[in-house]
């Protein structure tokens, strides 16, 4: 386990891109090192609280990690996912509870007020993806991501649930169960410490860790203003395939959706077998990274 | 004569009992007692007895007057004894003749003038006096409309206190009133009013014709109101006898115009969100009182903006809507109402209402939206067997008025009901929504393609055991309504986009 960057893990907050920035050029032994020199001015308001938090013994963070049941990798780790090194804000480190070791995955996302359509069409396409050896992520909340994980569970396959929160903080608290099962066969995954809550605008940094994790992603059903919306173009912007599957046009929950098709950000795609094509279609740069 | 002796009833839920009022003369300080637990209106009798007695021209006695109500553990309410009392003073004070009053009921509350008025509950009273072996029973004048109902009575509707004593003593004759016949020329609510909404005018149709529970979601403005107060307009005209038993609920809760002839349109009850249980279901210390749920016996219950009602008050409506009836157990006594209604509910898809099209004006945050249907409870959607959407009327449908009218729907509605009744005969129920659910995978089974695709349903998990229940029974009343006999596959897929078409099961 690299200590360094266990520390500065446990003491920034992810998707600041000025803290990025620090690491991939001067390293971070040297941003630990001014860091705990109190003279080194970043310029930089957030750095009080990192310095604070800092303070923290490593221990204390090392036994709250392995009191989750999680483990800390990072990039010098196996199991790291190298594809997520695209991100402009790559993460320090995850906290990994489960096994994560294939990259052939895709993203399913969506609101959390799914109608019956689109909850049907999150857990259908779920399971043809699940079937043909393909891990499903998402984020674990309710409605399209609740039934994107169940519809990976139905066929037996593999599913990644990338969190807001730390990985013991159940949220939202209903899906318990939904989290015992996914662990059986698959992973829970989060960028902050263990008993983190989840805070509004850490969906959003998480949001680009699925669009970056997945080689595609699919946005079922998602209204005018969405998260799901943000996940869509970071995964545009990192050159993933973004897919969108269309509604009726007076469904509210479905503008979206048809927002992201209309502006060219993703192709319309209304089966697993078309999606299977978009997939197959493009070589999968990932997995030539990953060796 | 220093005692005398008349009969009443007074009421516990729609039951009547006897009551024997008796009038003791005795000599004394003057004074009136009133024994048997009477209510606050009941003791305030003797202002208005005396009053009326001394303005009809009679003599109040100057002596020790007790009256005594029994049986006298039963609580009495109401001032329909206010006639009987009156009568049995008069006569024990030797004023009046008190032979030709045995075998005749008297009710109604007298004005301090001497008049008589009409009283809350006389249809149900009439309803125990017949039990009872009574024949000729004399009311007040404004409540013959009410009272003419019972054509086995003789009914008497009588002005005043005088009058009353002319017609026991035989020296006058009273002609009953002619009554005023408002229903026939009131313009009814029609379905033609509503421009397009074809689905839910279907969905209402099924609703009327099985008497499903139905759940309307849509945008303020769309119609949502104006569809279910139609809803009654297509549903079979009552029977007589519903019709008294629906007019008796109404009479005890005193919405009942007396002069008028009851109707046979089934009733329709709109209480506002935020009404309490005891309005709804029923309640009262003294007199328990029908609530909004049993007003609605027969007819239908409506009410409009369903997530606004604070928790609890809606699920308090499951019992009923369960067996049909509501029983209330308050410390002195306990009623039971009939109240078997269709619920019609209404909602806005979220807080703001604008989460409908495309959503776009919405300022409603995901959770908001969420939590806002998610106030009606499970098991009460449970017990809903049709939920749609309802948008808002196109142009074009704004602009066409050959929709179809209420009596058309209602035809077909009427039909449906008697193909299901002689599908019913002999059993002991009679309307779709009420088939049990051993009987839908037995004798009421629908075709046999159709059980497959609901099988297959349900091992695919898109409906739950509860769900293809009520999916089997919303089909019934759509096959009814095609006069195609058992459901087929298209009837169990309509009754499926009528069950879940909304989206959220």
């Amino acid at each position: 386990m690299n200590l360094t960057k266990l520390r500065l893990f446990h003491a920034i907050e992810p998707g600041d891109k000025f803290w990025s920035d620090e690491i991939s050029r001067n390293g971070a032994e040297v941003l630990l090192a001014n860091l705990l020199d109190k003279n080194f001015d970043f310029r930089r308001r957030s750095v009080a609280r990192i310095r604070e938090r800092l303070k923290t013994p490593v221990e204390t963070i090392v036994r709250e990690i392995a009191e989750s049941n999680g483990n800390f990798i990072t990039d010098e780790d196996r199991e790291w996912p190298h594809q997520i090194r695209d991100l402009i804000t790559p993460p320090i480190g995850l906290i990994v509870r489960g096994n994560i070791y294939d990259c052939n995955s895709v993203a399913i996302v969506g609101t959390r007020n799914p109608t019956t359509y689109g909850a049907r069409v999150a857990s259908e396409f779920a399971s043809g993806f699940a079937d043909g050896g393909i891990t499903i992520v998402s984020g674990g909340a309710y409605g399209i991501d609740t039934h994107a994980h169940r519809g990976a569970l139905a066929a037996e396959g593999r599913t990644i649930a990338v969190l807001a929160s730390g990985i013991s903080v159940t949220y939202p608290a209903a899906n318990e169960r939904l989290f015992e099962e996914i662990l059986e066969n698959g992973a829970l995954i989060s960028e902050v410490m263990p008993r983190e809550r989840a805070r509004p605008e850490r969906f959003l940094t998480r949001n680009r860790l699925i669009a970056a994790y997945a080689k595609a992603t699919i946005v079922v059903e998602a209204a005018f203003r969405s998260g799901s919306l943000r996940t869509a173009r970071d995964a545009a912007e990192l050159l993933r395939i973004v897919l969108a599957v269309p509604g009726p046009i007076n469904s509210p929950s479905s503008d979206g959706c048809h927002r992201l098709i209309g502006e060219r950000c993703a192709e319309i795609v209304t089966s697993v077998a078309d999606a299977m094509e978009f997939l197959s279609n493009k070589p999968c740069t990932l997995c030539l990274n990953a060796s | 004569m220093t005692l005398a002796r008349l009969q009443g009833i007074t009421l516990s839920g729609l039951s009547g009992s006897l009551i024997d009022i008796e009038v003791d003369v005795s000599n004394g300080l003057p004074s009136y007692s009133l024994l048997g637990l009477p209510d606050a209106t009941l003791s305030e009798a003797r202002e208005r007895i005396r009053a009326a007695i001394l303005n009809s021209g009679f003599n109040w006695p100057n002596k020790k007057l007790t009256v005594s109500l029994s049986p006298a553990w039963l609580p009495k309410s109401g001032s329909a004894f206010d006639l009987p009392i009156a009568l049995a003073i008069l006569i024990a004070t030797s004023q009046i003749e008190g032979k030709s009053v045995n075998e005749k009921l008297f009710i109604g509350e007298l004005s301090l003038e001497g008049g008589l008025r009409p009283i809350r509950g006389l249809l149900p009273m009439l309803i125990s006096a017949k039990h009872h072996g009574f024949q000729d029973v004399i009311v007040p004048r404004d409540s013959y409309g009410e009272a003419k109902v019972l054509k086995e009575l003789n009914i008497v509707a009588l002005p005043n206190l005088k009058s009353v004593i002319a017609h026991i003593n035989g020296s006058e004759r009273f002609e009953n009133p002619s009554l005023f016949d408002l229903k026939e020329s009131e313009r009814k609510k029609d379905f033609s009013e509503v421009s397009g909404q074809s689905e839910a005018k279907f969905a209402l149709s099924v609703a009327a014709a099985g008497c499903h529970n139905i759940l309307l979601i849509g945008a303020p403005g769309t119609g949502k109101t104006m569809l279910a107060e139609r809803l009654p307009s297509i549903l079979p005209p009552l029977t007589e006898s519903e019709a008294i038993e629906v007019a008796g609920i109404h009479s005890i809760a005193g919405k009942l115009n007396p002069r008028e002839v009851i109707s046979t349109e089934p009733p329709f009850i709109s209480p506002h969100h935020s009404t309490t249980i005891p309005a709804l279901v029923g309640g009262g210390s003294n007199l328990i009182k029908p609530g909004a749920c049993s007003l609605a016996h027969n007819g239908v219950l409506f009410i409009d903006e369903a997530p606004e009602a604070s928790l609890g008050i809606l699920d308090a409506l499951r019992q009923p809507m369960e067996s049909g009836e509501i029983s209330i157990s308050r410390a002195n006594q306990s009623a039971v109402f009939p109240a078997k209604f269709i619920l019609v509910l209404a909602a806005n898809p979220c807080p703001c209402g604008k989460f409908s099209g495309r959503g776009r004006n919405c300022e409603c945050s995901s959770h908001q939206i969420r939590r806002y249907l998610g106030k009606l409870s499970g098991p009460l959607l449970d017990r809903i067997d049709i939920r749609i959407k309802v948008d808002a009327p196109t142009r074009a449908e704004l602009l066409t008025d050959h929709s179809e009218t209420s009596e058309m729907f209602r035809n077909r509605v009427l039909t449906a009901r008697n193909i299901a009744a002689e599908r019913f005969l002999g059993e002991r129920f009679n309307t779709n929504s009420q088939i049990p659910p051993n009987l839908l995978r037995t004798r009421f089974r629908a075709k046999r393609e159709a059980m497959s695709l609901i099988n297959e349903l349900l091992d695919k998990e898109v409906i739950s055991a509860r769900g293809y229940h009520r999916i089997l029974r919303t089909a019934w009343s759509i096959s009814d309504l095609a006069g195609s006999g058992s459901p087929d596959r298209t009837a169990i897929e309509l009754a499926l986009s009528l069950r879940i078409g909304l989206g959220s099961e």
